[in-house]
């Protein structure tokens, strides 16, 4: 299946720019970092904040885990830290977690590429991908 | 760091954790832990992969770890796996 990457962020030069709703303000519009992830978290159903691109990935634990929600066929979206740091110190805040890479699935923290492998390797993942579409 | 300051700082929250350290680069600052220990029972994988987090909280927010790989195991579940 080929890959698919949903918007408003995923792959696009602005990647921490989403869609403005009537309610969230972005940085540029006076908005806080906590705010503007919570508006990324709240609006894409499967997210991945990592080094790089799906496509260009610039660490391994990062590949991984895209390499992983790529295996599913299902698109998601992805928010590349090196290209903000504060969104790069903002995440482990927002979710405290002291790494990248960190996989939102239905506004809610999985964890990290470990967890990401291993709820893979027990179905856990594929059950709540599959309740998205429900 | 060394295995052994890495199992020092994990045993201060988790006295009972068995720590095998895997240095992943040759340079002690990526490394790969498995980590044995009672207090995961019942815990989701996100709490017992914080567990560790907060543990080494000040190594890696002051980088001495750089990167960090988890694998979290009960004593029951390390038995059958091994």
């Amino acid at each position: 299946m080929a890959k698919k990457f949903s918007l408003p962020i995923a792959g696009q030069s602005a990647p921490t720019a989403p869609a403005a709703s009537s309610e969230h303000k972005t940085r540029s519009q006076g908005g806080d970092v906590q705010s503007e992830l919570a508006h990324l978290v709240e609006s894409n159903k499967i997210l991945i904040f990592m080094k790089g691109s799906p496509q260009w990935p610039q660490c391994g634990f990062s590949a991984r885990a895209a390499q992983i929600l790529d295996s599913f066929g299902v698109s998601y979206a992805h928010v590349n830290v090196l290209e903000d740091p504060e969104i790069r110190q903002g995440i482990k805040e927002f979710s405290n977690w002291p790494t990248i890479p960190q996989i939102y699935v239905n506004g809610e923290f999985l964890g990290g590429s470990d967890i990401l492998l291993e709820m893979y390797q027990n179905g856990e993942l594929q059950d709540a991908i599959n309740e998205l579409s429900n | 760091m060394t295995p052994e300051q890495l199992q020092a700082l994990i045993r201060r929250s988790l006295p009972d954790a068995e720590v095998h350290a895997e240095d992943l680069t040759g340079t002690r600052d990526h490394w790969r832990l498995t980590v044995i220990s009672e207090a995961f029972e019942g815990e989701r994988l996100v709490a017992q992969h914080r567990m560790i987090n907060e543990a080494l909280a000040a190594q890696l927010k002051d980088n001495t770890i750089h990167a960090l790989s988890l694998k979290t195991y009960t004593p029951a579940r390390w038995a059958e796996a091994n």
